[in-house]
């Protein structure tokens, strides 16, 4: 290389890592859509509003056990439901029950549990009352 | 042979090299997205359909008391208890709520252009079964069945005190009577809508 000038190293330096630079560059660009869709298709994917319902709906249960002293074949019967529109519309595994009542205590937990396959949600929640 | 030109042909394939890759990473990267793979649209749909449903399915009347659950019945309890419900529901989902909440670009009336919906109601008879009847549904010509785009589901769980009024499409009243408990329920309105 003894027939080169000594100044055109630089530039042929400067080249390589102005290319380098573009071509990583080009690589988080080419990422970007695909990091896009797969972020948009998790929050689609997210059955956000069935857990808002059921959340919702074993709290008013929660509120008419409470409230309304059912017998215990009514709460069966309303768990066997919940379970099974659950499962059979929501395609989603449903659980719940909650802690004994106890009307001076003033709080009561709430365990719900969803799973639908790709989402599980598993919440403990106090509910406050109050107290007799 | 001369050595000068070794680093300009190196140079050379490098560039090359380079171009070549990031020209493929570049092309490679392009999606084209078709109207049926964004869900956009859907997503907003089915909030806004949802949201309606949270909303009727709100107490019309706030009882402090602790005791008087009954009082406390919302829109949705009300329509399942009407032998009116067709109408009722329809028109409630529809114009009272939909179509006032300026969620259509441009005003547009019920009947001939926009959402149409269904409404069913799913409910566990006494013997365990899984069963369901029309509640409400909105389409009146058969071209409104076919929509533009992908319909959505959106779904609500509702309390009542008492098996809801005889759909009268579904079964006889006394059959009715016999497979639904008049019990404190759970029942799942499921509201498939689309645009037309």
């Amino acid at each position: 290389m003894e027939g080169l000038n000594r100044e055109g190293q630089w530039i042929v330096m400067m080249g390589f890592l102005v290319s380098i630079g573009i071509f990583f560059l080009a690589v988080i660009i080419s990422q970007s859509t695909l990091v896009g869709q797969t972020t948009a298709e998790g929050v689609l994917e997210f059955p956000k509003n069935d857990i808002q319902d059921l959340r919702h709906a074993i709290l008013e249960v929660e509120r008419f056990e409470r409230q309304s002293s059912p017998s215990t074949m009514v709460m069966d019967d309303i768990q066997q439901e919940i379970r099974n529109i659950s499962l059979y519309r929501m395609n989603a595994n449903v659980w719940y029950n909650f802690s004994p009542y106890s009307c001076s205590a003033g709080k009561r937990a709430v365990n719900i549990h969803y799973n639908n396959g790709v989402t599980v949600y598993n919440e403990t929640t106090q509910v406050f009352y109050v107290p007799c | 042979m001369k050595e000068n030109g070794q680093l300009y042909t190196m140079e050379g394939i490098a560039a090359g090299l380079i171009m070549l890759i990031t020209a493929y990473l570049v092309l490679g990267s392009t999606s084209v997205y078709t109207p049926g793979d964004t869900h956009i649209t859907d997503m907003q749909l089915e909030q806004v359909g949802s949201d309606i449903l949270r909303v009727m399915d709100t107490p019309l009347k706030l009882n402090n008391s602790r005791v008087d659950y009954q009082s406390n019945q919302s829109e949705l309890e009300l329509f399942l208890n009407t032998s009116d419900a067709d109408r009722q529901f329809t028109n409630a989902f529809l114009s009272q709520y939909l179509y006032s909440s300026k969620v259509m670009a441009k005003e547009t009336s019920v009947t001939s252009i926009g959402i149409q919906i269904n409404a069913t109601v799913w409910y566990q008879r006494r013997d365990g079964f899984l069963w369901n009847y029309t509640l409400a549904t909105s389409p009146s010509s058969l071209g409104s069945y076919t929509g533009r785009e992908p319909g959505v589901r959106v779904t609500r769980w509702v309390h009542t005190n008492y098996r809801p009024h005889w759909p009268s499409s579904s079964l006889s009243f006394t059959e009715w009577n016999l497979r639904m408990r008049n019990e404190p329920q759970e029942l799942l309105v499921e509201v498939v809508m689309w645009k037309v």
